[in-house]
């Protein structure tokens, strides 16, 4: 138990204090014990070189991946693996990449409103591919071109991802005018094939 | 906006308004940004606590190199490679496992503690629909349940959590896998 020496008044907005009573009724807890919990949860945020906003709005986008059922798998097991399967079935392999970008393409579109779905969908790619160093989309012309950089990725694994972001762009009406690869590199441009009703 | 007061421990207060001198910003602003945030949670159904523990494993998984990918190519990508890499495929993931095992322990003080171990395998394999680690006398047992599971798939990421354990500290001491479901047990070494 706390003594009267050991707390400290501070000062905090009204409407915010007003919200905490309610949730500390709710939940059946003080408010100086809530209060304490929260800062202690903050403190050790910004021990991780981030605050709590930055790590509620990753968690809602890690909560999208989980619910459009994206696992975590070391990068080195994920190499191994497509280096062997593209040898024998590049083609399979490939196709699954792209279906399956063109099924995250029609998610992306239906959670997400027309009008941000580009900016969207890369901040998406920034947050959510972190092995990403480098991901960008610009609209230039009349064309949008799309730069990514994995320094991480075999030529294997790169290929692989390139099919998964063209998936993505077609499903949403772009088409591929111009794709380039290199290990750990992908240049690609596309325009918009038709017009949406 | 209406200002009011609100008590807290001391020798938090006097932290935060360290860090937020050394931000440049103040105490009031930090404190509400705090708050703030914690009623968005309470607001999605979650608990900042929570949210927290993940951001810490996840931040774990970036620095430890590992991707997200879609499941469905995962499957295809699994199967596919067994039938070339046969047995070869376990040891890679044993390794896999034992990597992240310690990372995990090296990184943790209390690596030892079975919540924390929970909470990080939970957040590394959030598609298994339900993980769980229980301590019964002097043993821990591991139990894995997911029906979309293949068998291939089950057994792999047994031999993975096992991995994981092993650099921990644990040594397997039974072991029943079947499709979808894992049972191991664990006896500290």
């Amino acid at each position: 138990m706390s003594s009267r020496k050991d707390k400290r008044l501070i000062l905090v907005r009204n409407d915010l204090l007003q919200e905490i009573i309610k949730v500390t009724a709710r939940e059946g807890k003080t408010v100086f014990a809530f209060t304490n919990e929260v800062f202690e949860q903050a403190l050790e945020a910004y021990q991780m070189q981030t605050n709590p906003a930055e790590i509620l709005q990753f968690y809602i986008i890690m909560k999208l991946e989980k619910d459009r059922g994206i696992c975590i798998i070391p990068i080195d097991l994920l190499n191994y693996m497509i280096q062997k399967l593209y040898m024998i079935e590049k083609e399979d392999l490939l196709q699954k990449w792209y279906d399956s970008g063109s099924w995250y393409g029609k998610y992306l579109s239906v959670k997400i409103e027309k009008e941000n779905w580009l900016q969207i969908f890369e901040k998406q790619i920034k947050k959510s591919a972190w092995n990403i160093t480098d991901f960008s989309i610009v609209e230039r012309e009349k064309s949008i071109h799309l730069r990514c950089i994995c320094p991480y990725f075999t030529k294997e694994s790169t290929e692989a991802f390139m099919k998964f972001l063209e998936g993505i762009m077609h499903s949403s009406n772009y088409e591929t005018i111009k794709n380039e690869c290199l290990r750990g590199m992908i240049l690609l441009k596309f325009k918009k094939w038709k017009q949406e009703e | 906006m209406g200002r009011k007061f609100l008590a807290a421990r001391e020798e938090l207060v006097k932290r935060l308004r360290n860090l937020a001198k050394n931000r440049n910003t103040t105490l009031y602003g930090l404190t509400n940004q705090a708050l703030e945030q914690v009623l968005l949670a309470e607001d999605l159904g979650e608990e900042l606590p929570e949210i927290i523990a993940n951001h810490r494993v996840i931040k774990m998984a970036k620095e430890n190199r590992s991707v997200l990918i879609p499941e469905r190519v995962w499957h295809l990508v699994l199967e596919k490679t067994s039938e070339q890499a046969g047995d070869s495929l376990k040891k890679v993931f044993y390794d896999s496992g034992r990597w992240y095992g310690k990372y995990f322990s090296t990184l943790r003080l209390k690596a030892s503690s079975l919540p924390e171990i929970k909470s990080f395998l939970g957040t590394i394999f959030w598609n298994i629909s339900n993980l769980d680690l229980i301590e019964e006398s002097n043993k821990i047992i591991l139990k894995l349940i997911e029906p979309n599971f293949t068998l291939l798939h089950t057994q792999l990421s047994s031999t993975m959590l096992e991995g994981i354990m092993h650099s921990i500290g644990y040594a397997t001491q039974e072991r029943k896998i079947t499709k979808g479901l894992v049972l191991l047990t664990f006896a500290n070494e």
